[in-house]
Protein backbone atom coordinates (compact mmCIF):
# COMPACT_ATOMS: atom_id res chain seq x y z
CA UNK A 1 0.00 0.00 0.00
CA UNK A 2 1.15 3.43 -0.99
CA UNK A 3 1.78 5.95 1.53
CA UNK A 4 -1.31 7.92 0.38
CA UNK A 5 -2.55 6.54 -2.50
CA UNK A 6 -2.65 7.59 -5.99
CA UNK A 7 -0.62 11.07 -5.14
CA UNK A 8 2.35 9.45 -4.31
CA UNK A 9 4.26 11.09 -6.87
CA UNK A 10 3.05 14.37 -6.99
CA UNK A 11 4.11 14.45 -3.22
CA UNK A 12 7.65 13.67 -3.77
CA UNK A 13 7.76 16.37 -6.77
CA UNK A 14 6.23 19.07 -4.62
CA UNK A 15 8.13 17.87 -1.44
CA UNK A 16 10.96 18.16 -3.71
CA UNK A 17 10.09 21.57 -4.93
CA UNK A 18 9.36 23.15 -1.63
CA UNK A 19 12.91 22.26 0.38
CA UNK A 20 14.63 23.68 -3.22
CA UNK A 21 12.91 26.96 -3.06
CA UNK A 22 14.02 26.76 1.04
CA UNK A 23 17.48 26.35 0.07
CA UNK A 24 17.65 28.17 -3.17
CA UNK A 25 16.41 31.18 -0.81
CA UNK A 26 18.53 30.53 1.84
CA UNK A 27 21.85 30.62 -0.52
CA UNK A 28 19.98 34.21 -2.03
CA UNK A 29 19.51 35.60 1.93
CA UNK A 30 15.91 36.27 0.89
CA UNK A 31 14.43 35.34 4.40
CA UNK A 32 10.73 35.94 2.95
CA UNK A 33 11.47 33.39 0.43
CA UNK A 34 12.79 30.88 2.75
CA UNK A 35 9.84 31.36 5.52
CA UNK A 36 7.09 31.12 2.41
CA UNK A 37 8.13 27.38 2.78
CA UNK A 38 7.57 26.78 6.81
CA UNK A 39 4.29 26.58 8.16
CA UNK A 40 3.20 28.49 10.11
CA UNK A 41 3.25 27.06 13.26
CA UNK A 42 6.99 26.50 12.37
CA UNK A 43 7.62 30.36 11.47
CA UNK A 44 5.23 31.13 14.73
CA UNK A 45 7.63 29.33 17.11
CA UNK A 46 10.65 30.74 15.38
CA UNK A 47 9.13 34.84 15.54
CA UNK A 48 8.42 33.66 19.67
CA UNK A 49 11.45 31.88 20.63
CA UNK A 50 13.49 34.63 18.59
CA UNK A 51 11.59 37.45 19.17
CA UNK A 52 12.59 38.87 15.56
CA UNK A 53 10.76 38.64 12.25
CA UNK A 54 10.78 35.12 11.15
CA UNK A 55 12.01 37.00 7.62
CA UNK A 56 14.76 38.44 9.68
CA UNK A 57 15.91 35.25 11.91
CA UNK A 58 15.84 32.43 9.55
CA UNK A 59 18.85 33.40 7.08
CA UNK A 60 20.81 33.55 10.01
CA UNK A 61 20.42 30.49 11.77
CA UNK A 62 23.33 27.67 11.92
CA UNK A 63 22.13 25.46 9.03
CA UNK A 64 24.14 23.20 6.36
CA UNK A 65 21.74 22.52 3.86
CA UNK A 66 22.90 21.49 0.00
CA UNK A 67 21.28 19.37 -2.57
CA UNK A 68 18.64 16.95 -1.75
CA UNK A 69 19.88 13.83 -0.97
CA UNK A 70 17.40 11.50 -0.21
CA UNK A 71 13.51 11.59 0.14
CA UNK A 72 11.29 9.83 2.16
CA UNK A 73 7.47 10.46 2.30
CA UNK A 74 5.34 8.49 5.55
CA UNK A 75 1.46 9.41 4.80
CA UNK A 76 1.65 12.98 5.27
CA UNK A 77 4.95 13.48 6.70
CA UNK A 78 8.34 13.59 5.04
CA UNK A 79 12.27 13.22 5.78
CA UNK A 80 14.26 15.12 3.37
CA UNK A 81 18.17 14.35 3.63
CA UNK A 82 20.46 17.41 2.33
CA UNK A 83 23.81 16.82 1.20
CA UNK A 84 25.09 19.91 3.81
CA UNK A 85 24.45 17.77 6.61
CA UNK A 86 21.03 19.37 7.24
CA UNK A 87 17.75 16.80 7.63
CA UNK A 88 14.69 18.61 6.89
CA UNK A 89 10.56 17.09 8.51
CA UNK A 90 7.80 18.24 6.43
CA UNK A 91 3.79 18.23 6.87
CA UNK A 92 1.01 18.46 4.18
CA UNK A 93 -0.58 21.38 5.41
CA UNK A 94 -3.78 23.29 3.86
CA UNK A 95 -1.49 24.74 1.40
CA UNK A 96 0.80 21.85 0.18
CA UNK A 97 3.61 20.49 1.88
CA UNK A 98 5.46 22.74 4.33
CA UNK A 99 9.22 22.47 6.29
CA UNK A 100 7.93 22.11 9.89
CA UNK A 101 11.21 21.34 10.88
CA UNK A 102 14.45 22.77 8.79
CA UNK A 103 18.53 22.69 9.87
CA UNK A 104 17.95 19.41 11.84
CA UNK A 105 21.13 17.19 12.55
CA UNK A 106 20.70 13.97 14.72
CA UNK A 107 21.89 13.93 18.54
CA UNK A 108 23.90 11.63 20.18
CA UNK A 109 23.12 8.28 20.33
CA UNK A 110 21.34 6.02 17.84
CA UNK A 111 19.05 8.88 15.96
CA UNK A 112 15.94 6.60 15.87
CA UNK A 113 15.52 6.20 19.39
CA UNK A 114 15.84 10.30 19.65
CA UNK A 115 14.84 13.44 18.47
CA UNK A 116 17.03 15.58 16.08
CA UNK A 117 18.01 19.18 17.37
CA UNK A 118 16.43 21.45 15.00
CA UNK A 119 17.12 25.42 14.36
CA UNK A 120 13.46 26.01 12.49
CA UNK A 121 10.57 23.28 14.65
CA UNK A 122 7.13 23.67 15.41
CA UNK B 1 -35.21 -16.22 -3.39
CA UNK B 2 -34.37 -20.12 -2.32
CA UNK B 3 -31.23 -19.21 -3.77
CA UNK B 4 -31.15 -16.42 -0.79
CA UNK B 5 -31.84 -18.45 1.46
CA UNK B 6 -29.51 -21.52 1.00
CA UNK B 7 -26.47 -18.49 0.46
CA UNK B 8 -28.08 -16.16 3.64
CA UNK B 9 -24.80 -17.46 5.72
CA UNK B 10 -22.24 -16.32 3.02
CA UNK B 11 -24.28 -13.08 2.34
CA UNK B 12 -24.93 -12.07 5.52
CA UNK B 13 -21.52 -11.98 6.76
CA UNK B 14 -20.66 -10.76 3.69
CA UNK B 15 -22.79 -7.47 3.83
CA UNK B 16 -21.84 -7.27 7.66
CA UNK B 17 -18.31 -7.32 6.40
CA UNK B 18 -18.62 -4.21 3.67
CA UNK B 19 -20.87 -2.21 6.59
CA UNK B 20 -18.35 -2.31 8.97
CA UNK B 21 -15.34 -1.68 6.33
CA UNK B 22 -17.14 1.38 5.72
CA UNK B 23 -17.97 2.20 9.22
CA UNK B 24 -14.37 1.96 10.48
CA UNK B 25 -13.01 4.13 7.05
CA UNK B 26 -15.21 6.97 8.06
CA UNK B 27 -14.23 6.78 12.05
CA UNK B 28 -11.25 6.59 11.32
CA UNK B 29 -11.43 9.31 8.92
CA UNK B 30 -12.95 11.39 11.52
CA UNK B 31 -10.09 10.07 14.56
CA UNK B 32 -7.27 11.08 11.89
CA UNK B 33 -8.55 14.32 11.69
CA UNK B 34 -8.83 14.75 15.26
CA UNK B 35 -5.29 13.88 15.41
CA UNK B 36 -4.09 16.14 12.75
CA UNK B 37 -5.74 19.09 14.41
CA UNK B 38 -4.68 18.48 17.59
CA UNK B 39 -1.32 18.56 16.02
CA UNK B 40 -1.92 22.05 14.22
CA UNK B 41 -1.70 19.65 10.40
CA UNK B 42 -4.04 19.79 7.70
CA UNK B 43 -7.18 17.46 7.77
CA UNK B 44 -7.11 15.00 4.71
CA UNK B 45 -10.22 13.92 2.50
CA UNK B 46 -11.77 10.66 2.96
CA UNK B 47 -10.59 9.54 -0.42
CA UNK B 48 -6.92 10.26 0.62
CA UNK B 49 -7.45 8.25 3.82
CA UNK B 50 -9.22 5.54 2.79
CA UNK B 51 -5.89 5.14 0.10
CA UNK B 52 -3.55 6.07 3.05
CA UNK B 53 -0.93 3.36 5.12
CA UNK B 54 -3.13 4.83 8.73
CA UNK B 55 -6.56 3.00 7.35
CA UNK B 56 -4.63 -0.13 5.99
CA UNK B 57 -2.47 -1.21 8.94
CA UNK B 58 -5.46 -0.94 11.09
CA UNK B 59 -7.47 -3.30 8.48
CA UNK B 60 -4.48 -5.31 8.04
CA UNK B 61 -3.48 -6.19 11.47
CA UNK B 62 -7.02 -7.23 12.06
CA UNK B 63 -7.47 -9.44 8.77
CA UNK B 64 -3.95 -11.41 9.64
CA UNK B 65 -5.21 -11.93 13.33
CA UNK B 66 -8.09 -13.88 12.02
CA UNK B 67 -6.76 -15.48 9.16
CA UNK B 68 -3.96 -16.93 11.60
CA UNK B 69 -6.83 -17.90 14.20
CA UNK B 70 -8.40 -20.10 11.60
CA UNK B 71 -5.16 -21.50 10.45
CA UNK B 72 -4.18 -22.72 13.57
CA UNK B 73 -7.74 -24.08 14.25
CA UNK B 74 -7.66 -26.15 11.13
CA UNK B 75 -4.44 -27.40 11.49
CA UNK B 76 -4.50 -28.05 14.93
CA UNK B 77 -8.04 -29.90 14.87
CA UNK B 78 -6.15 -32.31 12.99
CA UNK B 79 -4.73 -33.77 15.63
CA UNK B 80 -5.70 -32.17 18.76
CA UNK B 81 -8.81 -32.77 20.74
CA UNK B 82 -11.27 -31.88 23.29
CA UNK B 83 -13.81 -34.24 25.21
CA UNK B 84 -17.42 -33.00 24.57
CA UNK B 85 -16.58 -29.88 22.46
CA UNK B 86 -18.48 -29.02 18.76
CA UNK B 87 -15.07 -28.40 17.62
CA UNK B 88 -13.37 -31.31 18.44
CA UNK B 89 -13.33 -34.29 16.23
CA UNK B 90 -14.38 -38.03 17.55
CA UNK B 91 -12.12 -39.03 19.82
CA UNK B 92 -10.89 -41.98 17.79
CA UNK B 93 -10.41 -39.76 14.84
CA UNK B 94 -6.89 -37.71 15.65
CA UNK B 95 -4.73 -37.26 12.80
CA UNK B 96 -5.06 -37.22 8.91
CA UNK B 97 -7.65 -40.55 9.12
CA UNK B 98 -7.62 -42.94 6.22
CA UNK B 99 -8.97 -42.95 3.04
CA UNK B 100 -12.25 -44.66 3.58
CA UNK B 101 -12.95 -41.94 6.38
CA UNK B 102 -12.04 -39.07 3.77
CA UNK B 103 -13.49 -40.85 0.76
CA UNK B 104 -10.10 -41.24 -0.92
CA UNK B 105 -8.94 -43.61 -3.58
CA UNK B 106 -10.90 -46.23 -4.53
CA UNK B 107 -13.70 -44.42 -1.50
CA UNK B 108 -14.51 -41.49 -4.17
CA UNK B 109 -18.22 -40.80 -5.43
CA UNK B 110 -19.37 -39.21 -8.62
CA UNK B 111 -20.09 -36.58 -6.84
CA UNK B 112 -16.33 -36.06 -5.02
CA UNK B 113 -14.60 -32.76 -6.61
CA UNK B 114 -12.48 -33.77 -9.68
CA UNK B 115 -9.59 -33.44 -7.77
CA UNK B 116 -10.07 -35.41 -5.03
CA UNK B 117 -10.25 -38.12 -7.53
CA UNK B 118 -7.71 -37.04 -9.73
CA UNK B 119 -5.01 -38.95 -7.07
CA UNK B 120 -1.44 -37.42 -7.08
CA UNK B 121 -0.51 -34.50 -6.23
CA UNK B 122 -3.27 -32.77 -7.11
CA UNK B 123 -5.37 -35.13 -4.50
CA UNK B 124 -2.37 -34.12 -2.27
CA UNK B 125 -2.93 -31.00 -2.60
CA UNK B 126 -6.41 -30.47 -2.56
CA UNK B 127 -6.36 -32.32 0.64
CA UNK B 128 -4.60 -29.42 2.45
CA UNK B 129 -6.23 -26.46 -0.12
CA UNK B 130 -8.06 -24.87 3.23
CA UNK B 131 -5.21 -24.36 4.99
CA UNK B 132 -3.04 -23.66 2.34
CA UNK B 133 -5.28 -20.76 0.96
CA UNK B 134 -5.72 -19.30 4.63
CA UNK B 135 -2.19 -19.28 5.51
CA UNK B 136 -1.60 -17.78 2.85
CA UNK B 137 -3.95 -15.13 3.45
CA UNK B 138 -2.49 -14.72 6.72
CA UNK B 139 1.19 -14.42 5.66
CA UNK B 140 0.07 -11.48 2.98
CA UNK B 141 -2.13 -9.49 5.30
CA UNK B 142 0.24 -9.84 7.79
CA UNK B 143 3.24 -8.69 5.28
CA UNK B 144 0.69 -6.18 4.10
CA UNK B 145 0.36 -5.00 8.13
CA UNK B 146 4.53 -4.58 7.98
CA UNK B 147 4.27 -2.80 5.26
CA UNK B 148 1.55 -0.18 5.46
CA UNK B 149 2.27 -0.06 9.72
CA UNK B 150 6.23 1.15 8.75
CA UNK B 151 4.97 3.81 6.97
CA UNK B 152 2.37 4.70 9.66
CA UNK B 153 5.38 4.32 12.33
CA UNK B 154 7.66 6.79 10.45
CA UNK B 155 5.31 8.90 9.80
CA UNK B 156 4.70 9.79 13.95
CA UNK B 157 8.81 9.53 13.44
CA UNK B 158 9.19 12.12 10.94
CA UNK B 159 6.28 14.28 13.24
CA UNK B 160 9.12 14.32 15.97
CA UNK B 161 11.74 15.06 13.92
CA UNK B 162 12.68 11.12 13.96
CA UNK B 163 14.69 9.42 12.03
CA UNK B 164 12.52 6.65 9.84
CA UNK B 165 13.25 3.01 9.76
CA UNK B 166 13.51 0.50 7.08
CA UNK B 167 10.82 -3.06 6.88
CA UNK B 168 13.77 -5.24 8.23
CA UNK B 169 13.86 -2.76 11.50
CA UNK B 170 10.36 -2.20 11.73
CA UNK B 171 9.45 -5.63 11.99
CA UNK B 172 11.96 -5.81 15.12
CA UNK B 173 9.98 -2.93 16.64
CA UNK B 174 7.22 -3.32 19.71
CA UNK B 175 4.96 -1.25 17.80
CA UNK B 176 4.75 -3.93 15.24
CA UNK B 177 4.34 -6.84 17.67
CA UNK B 178 2.62 -4.90 19.91
CA UNK B 179 -0.44 -4.38 17.05
CA UNK B 180 0.58 -8.24 16.14
CA UNK B 181 -0.28 -9.71 19.35
CA UNK B 182 -3.05 -7.98 20.75
CA UNK B 183 -4.67 -9.10 17.83
CA UNK B 184 -3.53 -12.42 18.41
CA UNK B 185 -4.88 -12.92 22.02
CA UNK B 186 -7.98 -11.94 21.53
CA UNK B 187 -8.29 -14.59 18.79
CA UNK B 188 -6.49 -17.40 20.91
CA UNK B 189 -8.99 -16.67 24.08
CA UNK B 190 -11.89 -16.64 21.67
CA UNK B 191 -10.88 -19.83 19.93
CA UNK B 192 -10.02 -21.53 23.28
CA UNK B 193 -13.53 -20.19 24.66
CA UNK B 194 -15.45 -21.58 21.81
CA UNK B 195 -13.95 -24.72 22.61
CA UNK B 196 -14.49 -25.02 26.72
CA UNK B 197 -17.85 -23.17 26.15
CA UNK B 198 -19.58 -25.57 23.40
CA UNK B 199 -18.76 -28.82 25.81
CA UNK B 200 -21.34 -27.30 28.83
CA UNK B 201 -23.64 -24.53 26.86
CA UNK B 202 -26.25 -25.03 23.86
CA UNK B 203 -27.51 -22.50 21.24
CA UNK B 204 -30.84 -24.28 19.99
CA UNK B 205 -31.10 -24.74 16.07
CA UNK B 206 -26.76 -23.38 15.61
CA UNK B 207 -24.57 -25.27 13.74
CA UNK B 208 -21.89 -24.59 16.61
CA UNK B 209 -23.59 -25.99 18.84
CA UNK B 210 -24.46 -29.43 19.90
CA UNK B 211 -28.35 -30.45 19.66
CA UNK B 212 -29.69 -28.96 23.81
CA UNK B 213 -30.45 -32.34 25.16
CA UNK B 214 -26.85 -33.67 23.70
CA UNK B 215 -24.87 -34.87 26.96
CA UNK B 216 -21.72 -33.10 27.90
CA UNK B 217 -19.72 -35.83 27.30
CA UNK B 218 -20.53 -35.92 23.42
CA UNK B 219 -17.71 -35.10 21.24
CA UNK B 220 -17.66 -34.34 17.40
CA UNK B 221 -21.39 -33.40 17.59
CA UNK B 222 -23.02 -30.46 15.85
CA UNK B 223 -26.50 -29.32 15.81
Amino acid sequence: MAAVGCGMGDDREQVRSVVEAYVAALERDDGAGACAQLTPAAREELESSSGMQCREVVTRLDQQPGAIAAIDIAAVNAQVDLAGGDTAFLARESEGWRIAAAGCRPEQGKPADRPYACEVQA
Amino acid sequence: MRKLHEHSLSIGFGVLFLATLVGQALVGHADFNHDQVAHQSDTVSLGRYVTSSPFWVDVMENWQSEYLQFTLFILATVWLLQRGSTESKELDKAGPETDEQQRLGEHVSPDSPTWAKAGGWRTHLYSNSLLLVMAAIFVLSWLAQAVTGRIEYNARQYDHQEDGLDLVSYVGTSDFWNRTLQNWQSEFLAVGSMVVLSIYLRQRGSAESKPVGAPHSATGVEG
